[in-house]
């Protein structure tokens, strides 16, 4: 036996609203008043109110999912346990996009969308599509790809693009514009 | 009203709309003979393009997106069992067998005409019920609207998860990502860190992107169900229609799932594959053989897919009425909706009648457009499943940064996808609602203004504004009845067993 999935993100889940609820207190003093009552009993309603409402719903909620989560206790099933090994064995594909993705929106503001987009794409099919596509063809396939889309939405549906800085700002413009 | 219909037809009627509309359709079908990649997938896509259209024509985009990729899961379905879309795996049960029994031409007309009749009938249902539903929610104040926030969070709590407390977990959570930024009642500004970004809050298009798009492409890498791993062999296309005799001995079926399809579809949550699952059930349990359901029964095929089509309509309804929607496209259609500066609500009825009967007129023609091209094009689709997953990937990615970037002209908000796409991922390994957020962060504003209006008109922050107005006493209570709608189920099945 062991214990429910659901424990460990209800636990994190909780932390995160726990620190959320402590930063209501540092929010701005704005307030708003009642005008429906008389001036003795009107009650103020600050920016920090409605997060803390909603905070208190989100605590009984993983309170209840935390209960519930300690009393079912399922059994690990063989079958269980090797489909987990299973998605284990492709973590890596999907890593390597996450941090392709992740090094794609870093550069994008130094080089801009049309030559970051062409290099990620090249990227990608070194990576990712290394068993789909020969190196050639996915390289080209990207490029036709990248300027397509940079001519459609640049061009043609008038988009802002991120344009880079330093040199690689004027390849952007010469290829938006 | 008849100058509505008018005015309807005459802008769907021109060039443009219809070159949409045949675009749209063609992008929902690819979309659908993409296994992994789903229907929301599509409509997350086109934010891009919609920028630059006007709100009915995003719109009619939009719905012919919506209707193309209910439709084109049946193909997959019917030849290689793979469901291209969740609510087709109702068609395989009966639509495989046909097809291993030489039958696929068959199960394909049978498929397409009662896709596109079911289409039609929930689009009937969709303009008699829609104006009557908006006509009755005029009456809405703050209190109201809040209670139908309320209502609708906890029915979409169900969308895309098993269980109901995760989904309003990921709604409540939602709702406080709502909260980031500058408050609209007070103006002080909320979890900001003194950032630029956060101080102006987070969009909604980012994060659907990211729990929408990227992180089903993060499932699929870590699935291994990309393109490229499916070892298919496309077969000849032929279809045949079925027979005048064959729909006279199948219109009662096609009546009953027509109307399962409408009312499931109807209720905020439920959607398409539960209107597939209700209306194939009722039609096995009311069959004097059911033994035949599962082994290539033409009536299987007719029922699961007349009532994913007719969910279409019945889906509509409470999006363009109340701005809740009933699912995670239409979820996705009232962020377009509210990106145009359009909130959904009874008085665009009046105020916007072109837009809404454009809409309905679109919806019709969808229905029609989508049984020919399935027809004409279906072997193109079915060619999609060679494409390396390698290069969708990286169109969809593309696609996304650009749809992005260009709501606010931020990088930031293309590190709000990329994270939310991670985020998106790990709520669905572990069973939370993606749907549920996203429709958290979408009402979370009007949710907030309308309970601080509504509470500040009493004096008191209690729940009294809310139970002591007939509306919105009811809408409360309806949310809480449908919350507890599985405890009282399980509590009825568990007393019958014993």
């Amino acid at each position: 036996m062991r214990k429910s999935k659901d424990l460990i993100p209800a636990l994190f889940l909780l932390m995160l609203a726990t620190f959320a609820f402590v930063l209501t207190f540092y929010f701005p003093e704005v307030a708003t008043w009642s005008t429906s009552t008389p001036a003795t009993d009107r009650f103020s309603v600050t920016g920090a109110t409605w997060p803390r409402i909603v905070l208190c719903v989100i605590f009984f909620l993983l309170i209840l999912l935390v209960i519930l989560s300690v009393l079912k206790k399922t059994p690990i099933a063989h079958e269980k346990i090797v489909e987990e090994a299973e998605s284990e064995k492709n973590l890596k594909p999907a890593i390597a996009f996450v941090l392709i993705l992740f090094c794609y929106l870093f550069l994008m503001e130094i080089l801009g969308f049309p030559l970051d987009t062409i290099l990620f794409g090249f990227v990608f099919c070194l990576t990712i599509g290394r068993k789909e596509l020969n190196v050639g063809k996915g390289c080209l396939i990207s490029f036709i790809i990248s300027i397509l889309i940079v001519l459609i939405f640049s061009r043609y549906l008038y988009l802002p693009l991120p344009k880079g800085t330093w040199i690689f700002r004027a390849f952007s413009e010469f290829v938006m514009f | 009203m008849i100058e509505y219909w008018l005015m309807g037809i005459d802008l769907v009627f021109k060039w443009y709309s219809l070159v949409l509309l045949i675009g749209g359709v063609f992008i929902g079908l690819s979309f659908a003979a993409l296994p992994g990649l789903s229907n929301t997938a599509a409509l997350v896509l086109t934010i891009p393009f919609v920028y630059y259209m006007d709100p009915i024509s995003s719109m009619i985009f939009m719905a012919a997106i919506y209707g193309g990729g209910i439709h084109g899961g049946c193909m997959l379905a019917i030849l290689f069992k793979i469901p291209g879309e969740p609510q087709s795996a109702c068609t395989t049960f009966d639509g495989y067998p046909m097809a291993k029994q030489g039958r696929s031409a068959e199960a394909m007309g049978i498929a397409f005409l009662y896709s596109s009749l079911g289409g039609v009938f929930g689009v009937i249902a969709c303009i008699i019920f829609a104006p009557l539903l908006a006509k009755f929610a005029l009456a809405f104040g703050p209190a109201e609207y809040f209670a139908f926030v309320f209502f609708g969070l906890s029915v979409v709590s169900s969308v895309g998860t098993g269980s109901i407390l995760k989904g309003l977990i990921s709604g409540a959570f939602g709702v406080l990502l709502a909260t980031v930024g500058m408050s609209e009642t007070t103006g002080a500004f909320r979890y900001d860190f003194n950032t630029r970004i956060l101080k102006m809050g987070f969009e909604f298009v980012p994060i659907i992107m990211g729990v929408f798009a990227i992180s089903e492409l993060i499932k699929i890498l870590i699935e291994g169900k990309g393109t490229a791993q499916l070892d298919v062999s496309i077969p000849k296309w032929t279809v045949k229609l079925p027979s005048f005799k064959f729909m006279r001995e199948t219109k009662a079926t096609f009546l009953r799932s027509s109307i399962i399809g409408t009312l499931v579809g109807f209720l905020p949550g439920a959607g398409a594959t539960a209107s597939a699952f209700v209306a194939y059930g009722w039609e096995v349990r009311r069959s004097r053989h059911p033994e035949k359901y599962g082994k290539g029964e033409p009536r299987g095929v007719v029922a699961s897919e007349t009532a994913n089509n007719a969910s279409y309509g019945g889906a509509m309804i409470p999006m363009l009425t109340l701005g809740i929607p009933g699912s995670a496209s239409t979820a996705v259609m009232l962020g377009v909706l509210l990106l145009k500066g359009i909130q959904p609500s009874p008085i665009v009825f009046q105020q916007m009648p072109d837009l809404v009967y454009a809409v309905f007129v679109a919806m019709v023609l969808t229905n029609i457009i989508m049984f020919f091209e399935s027809i004409f094009f279906g072997r193109f689709y079915l060619n999609m499943l060679k494409l390396p997953f390698s290069i969708i990937a990286f169109i969809i990615v593309a696609l996304c940064s650009v749809g992005t970037f260009a709501i606010r002209n931020s990088i930031e908000d293309l590190w709000i996808m990329a994270i939310f796409g991670v985020i998106g991922y790990y709520m669905e390994k572990y069973g939370f609602s993606a749907a549920a957020l996203v429709l958290g962060v979408i009402l979370g504003r009007l949710a907030e203004s309308s309970f601080i209006q509504a509470v500040q008109g009493f004096g008191l922050i209690s729940p009294l504004p809310f139970l002591t107005r007939p509306i919105s006493a009811t809408l409360i209570l309806l949310g809480i009845l449908f919350l507890l709608l599985p405890v009282i189920q399980k509590y009825l099945s568990d007393r019958r067993i014993v």
